[in-house]
């Protein structure tokens, strides 16, 4: 389903180290693959190629077969689900719940109707998805994204991304900005929606004890490569210390920044 | 102080002058770039719509001044989306190049009167009457336009046009090129505005090359009048918000031709309502802070 093919990636401003180092992935469909890794790793360069956000300099990535290496991201969008840690990234702040979710509602141009208002079918159907979540946000269709909090907001961008199913979801520490409660919540309806739709996913967190929990692949990244890969039987005897260790030994030597970033729930 | 009859003036001038606030309200508060098209497209409005009067075509010369407009902020998108040059370079350099073709369309002249031709405005003065016509061509104009913004920032393209400003990113995450709102956004901001240079032209019965300079700070000198007396909020309170303050801009201008400022010194007066009232923001919260400070040292 997801193939990638020893991408490579070396940012100009730090030429000596490869943000991405001939690193091979594949995915198959319906696979929740949780990936871990300290900071610098390369977790988020990795998504940001995969979305298309700059174009490696060596590799190739496969979509279904499709090599999507050089394809501008706003054209992968229409296959490619995202949701970012940063809650401002994922919608409008100046436009309405309403206005977001239209936009969000057809992928691309083509599907859109580009001299029509919102509908009041429109709406109903928004307030719908929106009580689902039970965050409170179907009485909020018209007020501006800026005024929600940061777990409203992570929620919304998780019900846009997946409004039409992706063929591929990433989720990068998208839980990480939210208070705990509100982290608890956005990764339950997380859960449910990739369960309800079967989505392929890529999910990077912090959490052990997430990466075990969700998902039933886990990754170790380490400078730009990974370093362990583990799923099956041989993951359901992992437990979170057990992965800790595995960490110090396979992600070097650098780990002791990394420790206070890893919270053993 | 100010009679009825410059009131009207003042708000006849103000009206047609809206349209170009109305077009910076697109590229200045939607699509968040200072676009400096804007004196270069005014200009071409007016030529345009002055060069098709003398051949008896006015309302023909009106809408290709908006076409003429729409071109030329396509060029400016272009130099933005495709030629990746900043914003205000791009302006300048689309404004530059205008000033050039806008002699051109005027015929090598520095400026074409338009003393005996027939214009939108002499049109609905022969059937309003002189005292009105000239109020209601200009009223209608502005209302129309005015109408079709609030609509078109609803639609699905509007909203494309609002992201790819505030947010562009999730214009990608959305599948669609943050390119196509920056290009649709300046061709209408730019079309609007140079149907404003070309209405002005056929109410003042003349066009000139530099009918154009400083109409950024004029436009937004309006706008944010506007915003100050009206607010701001959703697109329907700020077009009136702009309607409002192209008219009070207008009589701020009356005003100070009346007191001995003299018109030579419009443009000044213009560019330091502009700096003032952007800087509004700054100047009031380092206000608060100078504040809170003396009141946390009072207290301590
Ligand atoms: N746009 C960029 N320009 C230059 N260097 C970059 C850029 N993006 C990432 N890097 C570098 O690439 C390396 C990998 O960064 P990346 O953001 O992928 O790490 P990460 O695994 O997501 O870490 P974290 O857990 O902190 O999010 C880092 O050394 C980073 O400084
Ligand atoms: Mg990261």
């Amino acid at each position: 389903m997801l193939d990638i093919r020893s991408l490579t990636k070396i940012f100009a401003t730090q030429p000596q180290k490869a943000a991405l180092n001939g690193l091979n992935l594949q995915v198959q469909k319906g696979e929740f693959v949780t990936v871990l890794g300290s900071n610098g790793a390369g977790k988020s360069t990795l998504f940001h190629a995969i979305a298309g956000e700059f174009f490696p300099d060596e590799g190739q990535i496969l979509l279904e077969g499709k090599n999507i290496t050089f394809q501008a991201a706003h054209q992968r969008s229409r296959f490619i689900g995202r949701v970012m840690q940063d809650p401002m990234k994922g919608t409008v702040p100046a436009m309405t719940v309403a206005e977001n979710l239209a936009l969000a509602e057809h992928k691309g141009i083509k599907g859109k109707k580009l001299f029509s208002s919102i509908t009041k079918s429109q709406k109903e159907q928004f307030q719908e998805k929106l009580a689902l979540l039970g965050l409170g946000m179907e009485d909020k269709l018209e007020q501006p994204v800026g005024l929600l909090s940061g777990g409203q907001r992570q929620a919304l961008t998780l019900l846009m991304a997946t409004f039409q199913q992706p063929k591929l979801l990433l989720l990068d520490e998208h839980t990480a900005a939210l208070d705990p409660a509100t982290a608890e919540k956005v990764m339950q309806l997380t859960q449910a929606v990739i369960e309800q739709h079967n989505i392929t996913t890529l999910m990077i967190t912090h959490n052990l004890a997430h990466s075990l929990a969700f998902g039933n692949r886990t990754i170790l990244m380490d400078k730009g490569k990974i370093v362990m890969d583990v799923q099956g039987d041989q993951r359901k005897a992992y437990t979170p210390q057990l992965l800790m260790e595995q960490f110090h030994q396979l992600a070097g030597e650098e780990t002791t920044t990394s420790q206070q970033s890893f919270a053993l729930l | 102080m100010i009679s009825i009859q410059s009131l009207l003036g003042a708000a006849e001038q103000g009206l047609i002058y809206s349209l170009v606030a109305m077009g910076l309200y697109i590229s200045y508060r939607v699509l968040e770039v200072a676009d400096l098209t804007t004196d270069g497209s005014f200009t071409l409005g007016a030529a345009c719509s002055a060069c098709l009067a003398t051949t008896g075509n006015p309302l023909l010369g009106l809408l290709m001044a908006f076409v003429g407009g729409v071109l030329a902020g396509a060029v400016t998108a272009f130099l933005q989306t495709v030629c990746k040059i900043q914003p205000i370079l791009a302006g300048i350099i689309t404004m530059t190049g205008l000033y050039s073709i806008n002699l051109i369309v005027m015929g090598n002249r520095q400026n074409l009167p338009l003393l005996k031709n027939s214009t939108l405005f002499t049109m609905v003065e022969e059937i309003l009457g002189k005292q009105m016509g000239g109020l209601v061509a200009a009223g209608a104009a502005a209302l129309l336009v005015a109408g079709f913004l609030v609509w078109f920032l609803s639609t699905q393209l509007g909203l494309m046009v609002r992201a790819a400003g505030n947010n562009p990113t999730m214009l990608v995450t959305c599948a669609v090129s943050p390119a196509i709102g920056v290009v649709t956004g300046l061709c209408l901001a730019n079309g609007i505005i140079a149907l404003s240079g070309g209405l002005l032209a056929q109410q003042q019965k003349f066009s000139d090359s530099n009918l154009g300079t400083g109409m950024v700070v004029v436009g937004l000198a309006s706008l944010i009048i506007g915003e100050t007396i009206v607010g701001k909020g959703k697109t329907f309170r700020s077009v009136v918000g702009i309607l409002v303050g192209s008219v009070v801009y207008r009589i701020i201008i009356a005003l100070a031709l009346r007191s001995n400022l003299g018109a030579s010194n419009l443009k000044l007066v213009s560019a330091v309502i502009v700096a003032i009232a952007i800087s509004l923001p700054a100047i009031r919260s380092a206000w608060e802070v100078h504040k809170r400070k003396k009141e946390a040292a009072a207290g301590a």
